[in-house]
């Protein structure tokens, strides 16, 4: 778990152009400034183009919380 | 009179509601578990054939032939046997989306709008691509039925997403109505009849009077009706939505809402994430998102045009005319800019004004919601800004329809509350004290569901 | 009061206070029966209070059918002719403002279902079928109910309330006998010093259903075996009389769904000039004053007296 939060980071520091940020499971679009549609577009695509992993459309919502998103990013990873 | 399928009518609260609770708690408790599910559907079936049986076909059809196509799609991992070895999953998708939206298409361009056809069929094209990418096994034909049909949501949303409601009744097959959860229900539906039949029914006294005399508005009436139609559509929308709300939440079923006080809203980008939320989540989850994977590389401007084309779609899937395109597309621009000012002018704007720019700008694009015509539209637009206050302002309309002033008072009032009725009925607990509350809430709309609320005649001619 | 109950008291509460409720209300608002609608109405004199076209739809469910032989259907142009001159019938004036055919008919249907008429008086003026549908929601069967407990009908209480305890009164207001006795003095005054010009055709033109809705009308008024008097509203000389072929082929057209023995009162002949040609008789064109109401209300009764 923590070894894929801990890659995550970079990627929101980026998407959230601010490199103080800091995310935790528990961080979610209400608690992240500046998480809206768009930013959550260019994450999903920066998380699947960096792991190269592919989320359905139906699991989108999901990964708005930082928590959901990591255990949903290691059930693909296994696979 | 329960003339066409709807919750505010008397026949429909004290009569259908009561037996089909009845009959559904009743079966819960016999043999066979599903019995009650068995008679859902058929009281969904009949609540949705009511006043006009030549709709049920077109339920069932569309109902039938996604079940169809999910089943020869089949399960995600697994060789469907229906499915010949040279047609692919895929196939079978796009198959699907296509003649759903072409089915609807047809009706909406070309003959009437059946009930709810486009919120079902909306619906089942997410079931499609759920079923396609493995999110839930296809459905039995019982379980399709039951939550296509289901009663509370087949006529005006909130668009269900089929796995959520399915794993719901899946588990509380076997449990009973509890008392907790009616007295939850009974109270928001109260406060959704309401909103629908008290508050939203009064804005459109004066709404409807403005714009059937569109050429003749002073500024001060064009405000007057292009704000009252904007509290109109809340209360009239969310209403309803909190009485299908509610009437799942007594049986058990937790309906994700669908209006998060949308008027509090400080942008353009935080209205859709509060306004026909179950809507806003197709059209960004199964277009928007589409959209923009389709492109190669990300920019900005490549997600805003998939946003502007977004937009527009939701535009059209509101109505077949002109004035929804522009609806859409006004959006679709708004979002536009307020991502720009957000991304690259990243000056933050006092409260106040944010909140006063975005309820001016959704006011705007209501007025193409709301007008008959295109010049109609126009009309208002531009006697918001004529500037000329001699013109006959109209206000002894509002002066002879008085009955409906205290109730728009009371909506302007809500809008700015501290709970809107979600957050309510979260904490709900029975007392005493609501439960005067709610016996009066009812009372009154009661009255006004027995009362033929329209303009009071002004005799303008003779 | 805030303290938690438990939810099945809470449910049990709600359903009987919400149902004795309603049942006390609705049990009120029967006795009171201020439409007539529901109990024995012989004899009562009805006056709306507020909505009077809503009354006089309700009324011809029981009211009208119960106290009177005959009715009077118009649009505003008859509504201040006095019915109850009428000596040898007792007529009620159905009359409604900016009612045209369908709503009358809505209305007439009802009466004529009802009750025993011998005498139904059409009024004749282009107005009444320049439009087809109802105009207001008002006349549906729907209210009948709505009279148990709505908003129409606490409106009627409160304007009567507000009129026994002297602080509103409706400045005019229909009678028992439908009778609607007005003057806008102001709006009177400016047309009587400057009645023209009445240059401008009147703009009516047929609707095709509606003319239908007046043979229909006719039609059933005669097989319920009333006799069928033509009223021709009188107006204002210098407006007729520009326009005189117009308004002319108008009421023959309508005549003619009239059999010959049908009596036609058109106080637009020349032998009513005296009265056509005084300003003072008028509020508008075609709207009496007070004093041409009196003076046709007496005409229109002797006409109708000379019938048998």
């Amino acid at each position: 778990m923590s070894d894929i939060l801990d890659e995550l980071q970079p990627i929101f520091q980026d998407i959230f152009e601010d490199d103080e940020l800091s995310i935790t499971a528990e961080s979610n679009a209400d608690t992240v400034e500046g998480w809206d549609s768009l930013a959550h577009i260019n994450l999903i695509f920066s998380i699947e183009q960096e792991f190269e992993i592919k989320f359905a459309l139906g699991e989108l919502e999901a990964m708005k919380n930082v928590g959901d998103m990591v255990e949903l990013m290691q059930i693909k990873l296994l696979k | 009179m329960f003339q066409q399928s709807s919750f505010n009518s008397f026949e429909f609260i004290f009569l259908f509601l009561p037996c089909f609770l009845i009959g559904f708690n009743l079966l819960k408790k016999s043999s066979n578990s599903h019995y009650s599910h068995y008679w859902l559907i058929i009281c969904s079936l009949f609540f949705y054939s009511w006043g006009n049986l030549s709709n049920l076909p077109i339920l069932l059809s569309s109902l039938v032939f996604n079940y169809i196509i999910a089943q020869f799609m089949g399960p995600f991992d697994t060789q469907s046997s229906l499915r010949p070895r040279n047609l692919s999953r895929k196939f079978f998708l796009i198959l699907g989306i296509v003649l759903n939206v072409l089915f609807l298409s047809y009706y909406k361009y070309f003959s009437y709008l059946p009930l709810g056809i486009s919120f079902f069929t909306i619906m089942q094209i997410m079931y499609l691509v759920d079923c396609y990418e493995g999110m839930l096994k296809p459905n039995t034909l019982r379980e399709h039925a039951l939550v296509v049909s289901f009663f509370p949501t087949v006529t005006m949303g909130p668009i269900l997403r089929v796995n959520n409601v399915l794993t719901q009744f899946r588990e509380t097959v076997n449990k009973g109505i509890s008392p907790e959860q009616l007295t939850a229900g009974i109270a928001l539906f109260s406060i959704g009849l309401f909103k629908k039949v008290v508050i939203a029914d009064s804005f459109s006294v004066i709404v409807d009077i403005g714009y059937a005399s569109v050429s003749t508005l002073s500024m001060i009436m064009a405000w007057v009706i292009s704000l009252s139609y904007t509290m109109q559509l809340y209360f009239d929308f969310s209403g309803y939505s909190d009485m299908a709300i509610a009437i799942a939440m007594a049986l058990g079923i937790k309906i994700p809402i669908n209006f998060n006080s949308p008027y509090k809203s400080k942008s353009l980008v935080e209205f859709w994430q509060r306004w026909h939320i179950s809507l806003t989540y197709f059209i960004t989850t199964y277009i928007y998102t589409p959209i923009v994977r389709s492109f190669k590389k990300i920019t900005f401007s490549k997600v805003m045009l998939a946003t502007l084309i977004a937009m527009t779609i939701m535009g059209v899937w509101h109505g077949s005319t002109i004035n929804f395109i522009i609806f859409g597309f006004l959006h679709g621009v708004g979002l536009i800019l307020n991502h720009y000012w957000q991304k690259k002018i990243k000056i933050k704007l006092p409260n106040f004004l944010a909140w006063v720019l975005t309820i001016i700008y959704i006011n705007f694009a209501f007025v193409f919601f709301r007008a008959d015509s295109f010049i109609d539209a126009i009309q208002v637009l531009t006697s918001m800004f004529n500037l000329n206050l001699l013109t006959y302002s109209g206000m002894d309309q509002l002066v002879a329809n008085k009955l409906t002033v205290p109730p728009m008072i009371i909506g302007i009032l809500l809008i700015f509350s501290k709970r809107n009725s979600n957050q309510i009925i979260k904490e709900f607990n029975p007392t005493l004290l609501n439960l005067i509350g709610f016996i009066i809430l009812t009372i009154i709309s009661m009255i006004y569901l027995n009362s033929n609320f329209t303009q009071e005649y002004i005799y303008n001619d003779f | 009061m805030t303290s938690s109950i438990s939810s099945k008291k809470w449910l049990v509460l709600v359903s009987v206070i919400l149902v004795c409720l309603t049942a006390s209300m609705v049990t009120a608002n029967y006795f009171i029966d201020c439409y007539g609608l529901f109990r024995d109405v012989e004899g009562r004199k009805l006056i709306p209070q507020d909505n009077f076209r809503l009354a006089k739809y309700l009324y011809s469910y029981n009211y009208i059918p119960v106290n009177y032989n005959g009715i009077l259907i118009g649009t505003s142009a008859s509504m201040n002719l006095d019915s109850s001159k009428i000596v040898n019938s007792n007529v009620y004036n159905l009359s409604v403002d900016g009612g045209n055919i369908s709503e009358q008919k809505l209305i007439t249907d009802i009466a004529l279902s009802k009750g025993q008429f011998k005498l139904v008086v059409f009024t004749n003026h282009p107005y009444m079928i320049k439009d087809f549908g109802p105009k207001t929601p008002y006349m549906t069967p729907r209210e009948y109910y709505g009279a148990l407990g709505n908003i129409q009908l606490l409106k009627e209480y409160f304007h009567w309330a507000a009129a026994r305890l002297n602080f509103y009164h409706n400045a005019y207001k229909v009678d028992e006998n439908g009778v609607f006795d007005y003057e806008y003095l102001s709006r009177m005054s400016e047309f009587q010093t400057n009645p023209g010009p009445f240059s401008q055709e009147p703009p009516y033109k047929s609707d095709e259903r509606a003319l239908d809705e007046y043979k229909q009308l006719v039609h059933a008024a005669r097989s319920h075996g009333a006799k069928l008097v033509v009223l021709i509203p009188p107006i204002y000389s210098e407006a007729y009389i520009p326009h005189k072929d117009y308004y002319d082929n108008y009421f023959k057209l309508i005549s003619e769904l009239f059999l010959p023995h049908e009596r036609i009162i058109n106080f637009n002949l020349p032998l009513y000039s005296k009265y056509t040609d005084d300003v003072s008789n008028f509020q508008d064109h075609i709207h009496l004053s007070r004093k041409g109401a009196e003076i046709f209300s007496l005409e229109l009764a002797s006409q109708v007296e000379s019938l048998h």
